[in-house]
């Protein structure tokens, strides 16, 4: 043992350990910038993990035909048994489709909003030591991702980029506990924070907090982003599925259902340029 | 004299190649373990270039394991959300130790691989646990630990012993090679 601590090998272990800590600081001081390590070591792995991710998807697909057989007949059962209610509830259709009109009106989709600038990116890597079902994507600075840029799908926010190299950008969900994003009820126009919790995370769900105790906020309400520096407005976010008071009684919270699968998602869309972005 | 300068230029290329092979193994096992979807079992994944360089620490010695070891931290650094060189210098340090204690004290078996994986798991992704959330004391920030960390740790437990034979597998061809 004596030996080893006096060997030219210790020191260039204990100078690997140091370059180690050094990577750490540089890290803390980054800002969400990639390395020039991971930036090296992404120009090899990120063609791999998109040709591996785009395999594995196709490879899955074909296997869950027959390993999920009998869960597609079940889903078929229960299909059947909703067309029927669906029947039923013919009648509310009209009132449905209006209220659909209005939402959208009042929502502007993707197509009506010039003033989003989105670029489009495949989720190629999911690490086992992400939390809060985080991912990678395979686009970067290459494609004018900037860290903070927000990310969704057609159906709703998934979260926000918090580092990014030239081909590859890691995302933070909204399931995250570290994220906040401002946000209103679409029906009583009252105003909160989405962020995630731990507990609700497991569940794929997330809270909208700082509710007014006086609140009508109800279940199915649509939840949107209310704008800002970080998100543009009028994003949906997700549906109202409960409606409580806080731990402390000052205020109420809402439990959300995230509109976008954030845990199973293989598209996005990086909203690179929105109407106020970065102003205080 | 030239015969054993040709000897030392074969010796060379042999153990080149070897370490090749390794950085390779590593680099696929980290694509593999980052695949959407790929050996999800309840919403944890297992963690393969840790096991394989806690396998190669085993067999090749603390100063080869170091560098393998900070290798795969670094690549897990990469896919992860932790801060980048964290788990580089936490794998490494953990792999020189398992290569000493090979040297010193324990067997060199699947037994002890299993041992020491499971260690540097533990040590990794607690030490994770504890600056990431442990500290900032959110609410019921200690089911990240059982419910993410330790799955995680169990589960890479458990997949070691297929780094660990392909490891000793190539180990033990090239040493035939080098015999």
């Amino acid at each position: 043992m004596k030996d080893f601590l006096q060997s030219v090998r210790f020191k260039i272990l204990i100078a690997i350990l140091t370059v180690m800590a050094g990577f750490m600081i540089m890290a803390v001081y980054s800002g969400g910038t990639a390395s020039l390590v991971s930036e090296v070591v992404s120009f090899v792995t990120v063609p791999l993990q998109r040709m591996s991710s785009g395999i594995s998807g196709r490879v899955g697909e074909f296997f869950d035909r027959f390993l999920n057989s009998s869960a597609v007949y079940d889903e078929n059962e229960r299909l059947q048994l909703q067309v029927n209610e669906l029947l039923g509830e013919l009648a509310d259709y009209e009132r449905a489709k209006h209220e659909n009109e209005q939402f959208r009106e009042l929502l502007g989709v993707l197509e009506d909003r010039k003033d989003l600038k989105v670029e489009t990116a495949s989720v190629i890597a999911r690490d086992p030591n992400a939390r809060f079902g985080s991912f990678t994507i395979d686009k970067g600075t290459g494609s004018n991702i900037s860290v903070m840029d927000p990310v969704m799908t057609a159906d709703g926010l998934v979260g926000r980029v918090t580092e990014v190299g030239v081909t590859y950008a890691k995302v933070v969900t909204i399931l995250d506990i570290a994220i906040d994003v401002g946000a209103y009820d679409s029906a009583t126009r009252d105003v909160g924070i989405v962020s995630g919790t731990i507990d609700l995370a497991a569940e794929g769900l997330c809270m909208m907090e700082y509710l007014p105790r006086d609140s009508k906020v109800a279940e199915g309400d649509l939840v949107l982003t209310s704008g800002g520096s970080m998100f543009p407005r009028d994003i949906i976010i997700g549906k109202v599925i409960r409606v409580g008071p806080n731990s402390h009684g000052t205020s109420l919270m809402a439990t959300i259902q995230p509109a976008a699968s954030v845990k199973t998602i293989k598209n996005v869309f990086i909203i690179t340029e929105f109407q106020g972005q970065g102003q205080e | 004299m030239r015969e054993y300068q040709g000897y030392m230029n074969r010796t060379k290329s042999i153990k080149v190649a070897k370490y090749t092979i390794y950085a390779l193994l590593l680099l696929l096992l980290y694509i593999l373990q980052t695949v959407p979807g790929l050996f999800v079992l309840f919403e944890t994944k297992p963690v393969w270039v840790v096991a394989a360089a806690v396998a190669i620490a085993m067999l090749e010695g603390e100063f080869v394991g170091g560098i393998y070891g900070a290798a795969a931290g670094l690549l897990c650094d990469m896919g992860g959300f932790s801060l980048f060189g964290f788990n580089g210098f936490f794998v490494s340090l953990c792999c020189i130790l398992t290569g000493l204690l090979v040297i010193y004290l324990m067997y060199c078996n699947i037994w002890g691989c299993l041992l020491c994986v499971f260690i540097t798991m533990l040590v990794c992704n607690g030490l994770e646990y504890v600056f990431t959330f442990g500290i900032w004391e959110y609410e019921a920030e200690w089911k990240l630990f059982t419910m993410k960390a330790l799955p995680t740790v169990l589960y890479s437990t458990l997949i070691t012993p297929i780094p660990y034979f392909l490891v000793r597998g190539i180990y033990n061809k090239f040493a035939a090679a080098l015999k």
